[in-house]
């Protein structure tokens, strides 16, 4: 609604600034910021200049990377609404998630890592994603499987099912 | 959930103390995780709620399994919120004692119950048990009544049966229910031996959102007017392949409903009794899809923000219907009627899809093509798609729905397979009926083509009225015919010919 209200004037872009945890800026537009909820909630509370965020938890590589998935969030969720508005058929949907799929095709170190940060910066789409990922990895292998699959070592000689 | 979730956000987030000692980004850096870190055990490091939405994601059997991984994991399973039973799944392996699988399945279910955690709550409680022999594990309603007892919020039960289940009653009074999805038997099932739903006694789902019902059967006029004015917050409801035992009418009355769809049901009835009508009150509704037979008479009062409707009504009786003479022609006028009833009670409607049953019957009888132009307009459907046999007498019926909705700009037809022969019209009539509602329509598709005479007549018509038309896709379905090429070049040739209204249609066959 507010953007069909007098789409011609686009507002300057606000920006937040982001800081990986070893140090590196990441100027970001303040909608892709507010994917996650960790930065929404209380975001109205600070002041403008002082919106930067240290994320301590997260290095930047992984950073780019969430980025990159917000960035591209934000931009689907306005063309599939408008999409939606002027009534025109369109496969968004479908396609970001394609893209997410091809996202998440990492290596399971880089997928560890997003996972802790979806879920440190409570990105609940990103988090659900690199959820479904790993459970797709778990399920249907037995169990000596996902230990060499994950590196679990087998500290436990007791079958708790074995008793039964 | 969300509760859970909150209380891992133990991280505050901090202002940065300046930028004058930090680099920026777009600088090259130095990958952080070089090969050496491969061996680490990740996985096991994630913090517990991570790990139990990861085993919440699994079947239960696999959630189960991942105990033995390492101490790590022994008791992680014991909090799942979701339990997900699947008969389909190879349990054997859970037990060595035991051969018939009924019985290591139920002794598996049992296990999960007595060792979780009873202080986690249950999400979800999915039980999917669907063997040959229809035997109903007898532990079912516990399993049902365990749920509850942790405040399960979604139930899920598909189970086939030849017996009649008595569900336990607190299931009906049981708050914190969200989504309750009942399917017991299967279409394989006869219909007098499906399960059957009995009124419970008291109904209070406060939270209920959804409501899905299969090869159930209702039974008695007090549930059917307790059931729905006891969900008051009720989005969903779907019932299919159910049966309505003795119901006179069958109220379907809810203040949120957003989605109804009611498919396949059926009567037990007795000669002379009628068939059970359906009211539906949703002055919030969204969508309707409704397949059903012509017989059993609705009553739909609907809102104008209604979107999405498909009437898929088609005949119980064929052998009834094609009886030639005097009754035949009445049940014909009958069933035009009661449609043309519905047709006006979703007239606000954006979407619109009708069964080749529906066409016919407003089909070579002119009376109702009269009424239906003069009582109904349709002045906000977008998209049309009209499933048809195309026969002779379809095209002036199709042509009468175009021309009361002026503002279509996708036209679908399905084109299916004849049931019933033509009968023959008046001359001229099919090329006189007027055509002024053709300049929004964009879209026009034509599925299961054959290269028949109709079809080109149709899209004769079409292109020759609709101003602004952009693309015409003909999906074919010619595989069988030995002369298929000849007959799609023929086709395509006649097709190119017709006169345009619109200087840019492009015309695809698929």
């Amino acid at each position: 609604m507010k953007d069909s209200f007098n789409p011609s004037i686009e507002p300057p872009k606000k920006t937040v600034t982001l800081v990986s945890s070893d140090g590196y800026d990441f100027e970001v537009e303040e909608e892709v910021a507010l994917e996650s909820q960790v930065i929404k909630d209380g975001f109205e509370d600070k002041a403008v200049d002082d919106r930067e965020y240290l994320l301590f938890n997260v290095h930047s590589d992984t950073l780019e990377l969430i980025i990159k998935y917000c960035e591209k969030h934000v931009s689907s969720r306005k063309s599939i609404s408008a999409a939606a508005a002027s009534s025109s058929s369109s496969n968004g949907e479908e396609a970001l998630k394609e893209w997410d799929e091809h996202f998440i095709s990492v290596d399971t170190n880089t997928l560890y890592d997003i996972l802790m940060a979806a879920d440190y910066l409570n990105i609940k789409s990103l988090l659900d994603l690199a959820i479904q990922k790993v459970a797709d990895t778990i399920h249907g292998r037995s169990p000596e499987q996902i230990r060499k699959k994950f590196n679990i070592e087998n500290d436990s000689i007791i079958d708790p099912w074995a008793s039964e | 959930y969300v509760d859970c979730f909150n209380n891992y956000l133990y991280i505050s987030l901090f202002s940065a103390m300046g930028k004058s000692n930090r680099q920026m980004s777009h600088k090259k850096k130095l990958k952080k995780n070089d090969t050496g870190q491969n061996n680490e055990d990740r996985l096991s490091s994630l913090p517990d709620n991570i790990l139990h939405k990861i085993l919440d994601l699994l079947d239960t059997l696999y959630a189960v399994r991942s105990s033995i991984l390492s101490k790590r994991w022994r008791d992680l399973w014991t909090c799942l919120s979701n339990l997900n039973f699947n008969s389909t799944i190879d349990y054997e392996a859970t037990n060595k004692h035991l051969n018939n699988k009924d019985e290591i399945f139920t002794k598996f279910v049992d296990q999960v119950f007595i060792h979780r955690d009873r202080s986690c709550n249950i999400r979800t409680f999915h039980l999917f048990y669907n063997e040959e022999h229809f035997r109903v594990p007898h532990r079912f309603c516990s399993w049902i009544l365990g749920s509850i007892q942790c405040n399960v919020q979604e139930l899920n039960i598909n189970i086939s049966t030849f017996y009649s289940l008595h569900l336990p009653s607190c299931l009906f009074e049981c708050k914190p229910l969200k989504v309750l999805k009942l399917k017991f038997g299967s279409i394989q099932v006869p219909l007098k031996l499906r399960p059957w739903f009995f009124y419970p006694g008291d109904i209070a789902l406060p939270n209920l959102k959804t409501l899905h019902l299969e090869s159930v059967c209702f039974v008695g006029e007090e549930l059917a007017n307790k059931l729905f004015s006891n969900c008051p917050v009720l989005e969903s409801l779907v019932i299919i392949n159910s049966q309505f035992v003795k119901l006179k009418s069958f109220l379907i009355i809810g203040p949120n409903l957003k989605h109804i769809v009611i498919e396949n049901c059926s009567d037990e009835l007795d000669v002379d009794s009628s068939y059970c009508e359906i009211i539906i009150h949703a002055s919030k509704l969204v969508a309707l899809r409704c397949k059903d037979h012509m017989d059993r008479h609705y009553t739909l009062e609907m809102p104008c923000s209604l979107v999405d409707v498909s009437m898929d009504m088609g005949i119980e009786d064929l052998r009834g219907w094609l009886r030639g003479g005097r009754l035949q022609t009445e049940r014909k006028k009958q069933y035009a009627l009661n449609m043309l009833t519905y047709l006006k009670s979703v007239c606000s409607v954006r979407s619109l899809t009708l069964s080749p049953w529906l066409i016919e019957v407003f089909s070579n009888n002119p009376g109702i093509e009269k009424s239906l132009s003069v009582s109904v307009q349709f002045q906000n459907l977008r998209y049309m798609k009209l499933k048809t046999w195309l026969s002779r007498d379809h095209i002036p019926a199709i042509l009468c729905l175009l021309h009361i909705s002026p503002n279509v700009e996708t036209l679908i037809l399905e084109v299916t397979k004849k049931m019933v022969n033509s009968t023959y019209r008046r001359e001229n009539q099919d090329t006189e009926f007027p055509l002024q509602c053709m300049d929004h329509l964009k879209f026009v598709e034509i599925q299961g083509s054959q290269g028949r005479k109709n079809e080109l007549k149709i899209l004769e018509i079409l292109l020759k009225n609709a101003e602004i038309l952009e693309k015409v896709v003909v999906f074919t379905s010619m595989e069988q015919l030995p002369d298929r090429e000849q007959r799609l070049m023929d086709f395509s040739e006649k097709l190119r010919q017709y006169p345009r209204a619109s200087s840019n249609t492009v015309i695809t066959f698929i």
